[in-house]
């Protein structure tokens, strides 16, 4: 079978686009359940772990867009480096935020 | 009845409380689709719980509806056994027993008190939980089945609870 990946900047294996697709529903899921997660708690450290999530789950959505050329690889290097970025400061704050949940547990005589 | 709306209603007669999702799954249809159907089934009531809609047929009333709701969730329902089986507890020592962390039980608490499911006593200043209608609640834990996506999800909130606790 012959995949559209060739001429992509994805490699062009079978393999390859394998890899990122299994990447693309593993992260779908996981983001899913952050977004699940969010819901029933509604507060910014569960927020800012669905984004983190989902920034994961961008990485191979836009590896896939390089795969069909569809984007240029200098600027899929370039978005895979700001979502990584993107990835640990939403993290950072995700923690950073963990404690004033924990406050408001406290404040609630809990 | 058109057929799809008969067998839409079928599987939440079967499975009370069941969610949008699950239907679209379960039955294999589109979401739009169940949408136009849910709209014209008029046997059918929907309750939304924490964020979640769930689907019954008729019979329930608001009490068992929302019972229901919560023993479809995982910790929940663990919090319930937890309460059928030694009757009263302080809050402490539920969390304990299930191990998970205090904002967890706290989060699910919050419905489960607010929807008279448990009640919150205070003998001797200390807080301590018991079923409202522990008969009542056993006998809705029998009929109702977690799915996987259920636990899936409800286990994934509950190692955010503990990571943000623990931080």
């Amino acid at each position: 079978m012959k995949l559209p990946s060739v001429g992509g900047y994805l490699g062009g294996g079978t393999w390859d686009i394998a890899v990122v697709v299994l990447s693309a529903v593993a992260g779908a899921v996981l983001c899913g359940l952050a977004v699940a997660a969010y819901r029933q708690r509604r507060t910014r450290p569960y927020l800012l772990i669905a984004l983190a999530l989902a920034a994961l789950f961008a990485r191979p959505l836009i590896a896939l867009l390089s795969g069909f050329a569809l984007v240029s690889e200098p600027t899929h290097h370039l978005l895979e480096h700001a979502l990584d970025t993107l990835f640990v400061v939403l993290v950072l704050g995700a923690v950073y935020y963990a404690r004033t949940v924990e406050k408001r547990l406290d404040e609630e005589g809990l | 009845m058109n057929d799809t709306r008969a067998r839409i209603y079928r599987h939440i007669e079967s499975n009370p409380g069941v969610h949008f999702r699950e239907l679209t799954r379960a039955l294999d249809l589109a979401t739009g689709q169940v949408q136009y159907h849910l709209g014209r089934l008029d046997r059918i009531t929907s309750e939304s719980v924490n964020g979640r809609t769930h689907y019954y047929a008729a019979s329930f009333d608001p009490w068992e509806r929302h019972t229901i709701a919560f023993l479809r969730r995982e910790t929940a329902r663990d919090i319930l056994v937890t309460l059928i089986e030694c009757e009263a507890a302080r809050p402490g020592e539920v969390a304990e027993n299930l191990d998970i962390a205090r904002s967890t039980l706290e989060h699910h608490l919050d419905g489960l008190v607010e929807y008279g499911i448990i009640e919150k006593c205070r003998r001797d200043g200390r807080v301590t939980l018991a079923l409202r209608r522990p008969e009542a609640t056993v006998e809705l834990l029998a009929r109702i089945d977690l799915t996987a996506p259920d636990r899936l999800s409800d286990r994934f909130t509950r190692l955010l609870d503990r990571l943000f606790e623990s931080s």
